[in-house]
């Protein structure tokens, strides 16, 4: 029942939101009180003493309701460790996201609160369901409003981006419906059972050349969510176009979807596959880190650079879950967890910055330090965090999965690390570009407001504690990992 | 016996009978608000007499009509059609609409006899009734387009027919018989048969035509585009969706889709309405033409969920043409309220519709998710049966169009509703909305998402009857 309540609390805020739309700040209010109810009920999932005590059966919580019986399918939610993990990051983002919001919305309130909470709740989905078609529902459930989002709240070439955005996705929700149903059939004619339950279609016999078409549909999928590198065009737009908590939730929450798709579904479905294929799927993740490194250190734009960082840092996640070793996974784990917090803060800098300077330009920036002292520093810390700083949660992520690929790839492993370099050349540069230098802009700007330094005070409380303690995540993640490890048998 | 069988027959006989009396009323006494109440009163029981007798066991009328639970399922749904465009009829307060509805109920009566036609002979004859009340239904509001898109229709569907009565002359020189049920039989020995299998082949570009598939799709946007919304909602919906009930039965009754040729040129043609059909769609502004372009990809769709054959064919079919004929009802409801007149048939007189009407926009906008397929619609369970028909029968060529069809077919399905969403061009003053269309459509709309969202009912009813 939590688990429904988890999804049905950010559908009924929005559809709140919306019909009082037009009276003032409620809206906002709305979507506070529900997101916060939504972390508190994950935190107490996650306090409970069974989560704690979890040994061989992985699922925290599950609900199995009969849906659409003639067609085999179930509304099937359960949570595991890994899903916990990341439900409890999209209630926290959510609510940072409706912080950063604060200021820079001032219209249509109720309808951008609407779009802003029906994300949430497809991401939601795609995090708790474990029948496919649910899954593959919440999976397009969320594009919609991200749709809107970014084409009606966004910035100058916001349509194009949106579309963009919309039609890459679209196009990988399609393939993996075709391959959802792929999957479907096969199952229905070895075992004459309808059904699109994980569960059952994770042990359907199939051909090694079907297995292969199937992963592939799949991964597309997934892999333009990531986004991995040839699907990758969609992201720097959107990103740039989208509103500050528009860009937010879609680095923190919406490519950490396909990263999700990838641990739970592709590799277990299809292990043999996926074995077949990881070669070239390490290949594109190194690939991936490299030339998001590359183009990062390329803009000038300074959300565009944070945008093709994404790249970069996601491609660790690439390789993690496809070297499929304990240490690669949860480094992978790490990794998306301490991306969502960077990368979210770094999103809600730019986005502050913009606001007062009224430019991404980095070369209409400078000598912002003396100007902004404290939006500074935590543009600071977070560059360092994205860096890659020891102490702070990338670095465990990063060292974790080049450490778990090194046991499968050596080549592979030490080209990455060289990508290393390039991330700290450009998060240096989007450093130091704004904040030192000559003074660019004489007018007085207003610094951090306090709600804005609650919400990045703790982002960085939360990067700080995953790069020093990250053993609590690793040990709530472990028994779903250690069960997707026995799953897929490699 | 023969009470039975005008029992079964009842829907077509209790319309024949309305529509008569209607035609002598209106000689002596002529008002808009009395005709629609007895044209409404007379479908009431025509549906009354549908629904009366289904579960019955398949029963042949004088080897005209079998009626049979699909039949009567298409039945209602092209009543419940009829019904709900004579509504938006009256609300579009036409001058002397009195014939209107008349000609209106008459068509569905063409409808009916159609879908429950089992013979060459009420085949052609019902389709001719239906075709022939749409010219007169297309160019009733007599203004230029209206008049030059009923003639349009004329000459196209009158070729069309030449073609269809030709082929069905060929069918009969090679068979000596118009019955299908006969034809049946005999149809694995005679699809070596090359004078039969031409003659099909000329009755299906009649078909083609009616259904406005690639090649023959060139009239159907102007149809859209001249003739009043309700009329235009009659044509996407009820004339294209009886033609494909019928076609159903005819392709799989006859066995036709066992001959591989006819197989893969009804594919290709499934493909090329996808790809064209979308690809043509992108260049309009005019929403009415967006549709009528959009429509030829769905049926393109729907052709390869038919022609997969399997037991999934009749079953996705039936889903799909329901939640289609839904989708597009919903979108003609709010079009007939916003084009009040014909220049405002473009896309931007939508533009930021949704800070007017938000009610109304947000009707629009799941009749375009349904139609792009997209959660919780009904479009988007209707996908996944298209998608899986084709699958039961390994036909992957048509899979990949019909995903890079849906791709295509999302630009402009997010140009509509980026109109309805984005910042109007200049303030305009609220449309009035006649409450029985906002009634019609919210009943529409609850219908759409029951079906996308719980539609166990409803799968189970149309399982049990495609058996």
């Amino acid at each position: 029942m939590i688990l429904l309540a988890l999804l049905l609390i950010p559908l009924l805020a929005g559809a709140l939101s919306l019909l009082l739309g037009k009276k003032g700040d409620w809206p906002r209010w709305i979507c506070l009180v529900g997101l916060g109810i939504d972390l508190g009920l994950a935190l107490w999932l996650w306090l409970s003493p069974s989560t704690a005590s979890l040994e061989h059966e992985p699922w925290i919580a599950e609900i199995d309701w009969p849906w659409i019986t003639p067609l085999g399918i179930r509304f099937h939610l359960a949570l595991d460790g890994l899903s916990l993990l990341l439900v409890l990051l999209t209630a926290f983002l959510g609510i940072i996201a409706v912080l950063a919001s604060w200021r820079g919305i001032q219209e249509r309130l109720g309808f951008y609160h609407f779009n802003l909470m029906w994300v949430l709740a497809g991401v939601l989905g795609v995090f708790l369901s474990l029948d496919l078609f649910l899954f593959l529902l919440s999976w397009e459930l969320m594009l919609i409003p991200m749709y809107f989002l970014i084409s009606i709240f966004g910035h100058e070439a916001r349509a194009r981006a949106a579309t963009k955005f919309f039609l890459f996705t679209q196009g990988g929700g399609l393939l993996l419906l075709v391959a959802i149903l792929g999957l479907y059939f096969l199952h229905l004619w070895a075992t004459g059972e309808a059904s699109f339950d994980y569960f059952a279609l994770r042990n359907t016999p199939m051909s090694p050349q079907s297995a292969m078409w199937l992963m592939l549909g799949f991964f597309a999928a997934f892999a333009v969510k990531l986004p991995a590198l040839p699907f990758h065009t969609w992201l720097p737009d959107a990103h740039t176009e989208a509103p500050t908590a528009g860009s937010i939730i879609l680095a923190g929450l919406l490519l950490k979807t396909g990263a999700y798709g990838l641990l739970r579904f592709t590799v277990p479905l299809f292990p043999e596959a996926a074995e077949r294929f990881a070669p070239v799927a390490l290949v594109l993740g190194a690939a991936g880190v490299l030339y998001g490194a590359f183009l990062a250190f390329a803009q000038r734009d300074l959300k565009r650079l944070v945008a093709y960082s994404s790249i970069s840092h996601l491609g660790f996640v690439l390789l993690g879950v496809f070297s499929w070793n304990t240490l690669a996974l949860q480094g992978a784990v790490v990794q998306i967890l301490a991306h969502g917090l960077s990368a979210g803060a770094l999103f809600f800098l730019v986005g502050s910055l913009k606001e007062r300077t009224g430019t991404r330009d980095m070369e209409q920036m400078g000598g912002l330090w003396s100007a902004l002292p404290r939006l500074a520093a935590f543009t600071l810390f977070f560059s360092m965090a994205s860096m890659g700083l020891p102490g702070l949660g990338n670095f465990i992520g990063e060292f974790l999965v080049l450490a778990g690929v090194y046991q499968v790839q050596v080549a592979i492993a030490a080209l990455t690390a060289l990508g290393l370099v390039f991330i700290t050349l450009y998060s240096l540069k989007g450093f130091q570009k704004p904040f030192y230098g000559a003074l660019s802009q004489s007018r007085v700007f207003p610094d951090l407001s306090p709600y804005e330094i609650l919400a990045l005070s703790s982002l960085a409380g939360l990067t700080l504690w995953l790069g020093l303690y990250p053993q609590t995540v690793l040990n709530t993640a472990a028994p779903a990992l250690r069960a997707l490890q026995s799953i897929a048998g490699m | 016996m023969l009470l039975t069988d005008l029992i079964l027959l009842s829907p077509l006989i209790v319309i024949a009978i309305f529509s008569v009396f209607t035609l002598l009323l209106l000689g002596f006494f002529r008002r808009p608000g009395v005709t629609l109440a007895i044209v409404i009163t007379g479908l009431l029981f025509a549906l009354l007499g549908a629904l009366a007798t289904s579960g019955l066991a398949p029963w042949n009328i004088v080897r005209l009509f079998l009626l049979d639970d699909i039949t009567r399922f298409y039945m209602v749904l092209l009543i419940l059609i009829g019904i709900v465009v004579i509504i938006l009829q009256h609300q579009q307060r036409t001058e002397q609409p009195e014939e209107l509805y008349l000609i209106t109920s008459i068509a569905v009566l063409g409808a009916l006899a159609l879908v429950a036609s089992n013979h060459f002979a009420s085949f052609f004859l019902s389709l001719e009734i239906l075709s022939i009340s749409l010219y007169i239904m297309i160019s009733y509001l007599y203004k230029e387009r209206s008049l030059e898109a009923g003639f349009k229709y004329l000459i196209l569907s009158g070729s069309s027919s030449a073609f269809l009565l030709f082929g069905i002359g060929v069918s009969y020189l090679a068979t000596g018989t118009l019955d299908f049920s006969v034809i049946a039989q005999i149809s694995p020995e005679m699809l070596s048969n090359p004078l039969w299998l031409g003659g099909i082949a000329l009755t299906l570009v009649g078909i083609g035509f009616k259904l406005a598939v690639v090649p023959f799709h060139m009239w159907s946007p102007d149809i859209y585009e001249g003739a009043s919304p309700p009329v235009a909602a009659f044509v996407a919906t009820a004339s294209k969706g009886a033609v494909l009930a019928f076609s159903l039965r005819y392709l799989l009754k006859l066995g036709l889709l066992n001959h591989p040729t006819l197989k893969t040129s009804l594919l290709i043609v499934a493909a090329l309405s996808i790809i064209i059909g979308n690809l043509l769609a992108l260049q309009q502004a005019n929403i009415k033409r967006i549709l009528a372009y959009s429509s030829i990809a769905h049926i393109g769709y729907l052709l390869i969920a038919i022609t997969s054959g399997t037991s999934l064919a009749v079953e996705s079919t039936t889903y799909y043409i329901t939640s289609y004929i839904i989708t597009m009802l919903i979108a003609f409801c709010v079009i007939s309220v916003i084009s009040r007149r014909e220049e405002e048939d473009n896309l931007d007189s939508y533009r930021g519709m949704f800070w007017r009407h938000p009610w109304f926009a947000g009707a629009l906008t799941i009749s375009i998710l349904s139609l792009a397929s997209l959660p919780v619609t009904a479009g988007f369970i209707g996908k996944l049966y298209i998608v899986g028909a084709a699958f039961s029968a390994s036909l992957w060529a048509p899979i990949v169009f019909i995903v890079i069809g849906s791709i295509i077919g999302l630009f402009y399905y997010l140009r509509v509703l980026f109109s309805l969403y984005g910042e109007p061009k200049e303030p305009r003053e609220t449309t009035h909305i006649p409450k029985a269309t906002a009634l019609l459509t919210g009943l529409l709309v609850i219908a759409l998402l029951w079906l996308g969202i719980y539609p166990n009912l409803f799968i189970d009813t149309i399982r049990s009857i495609s058996e």
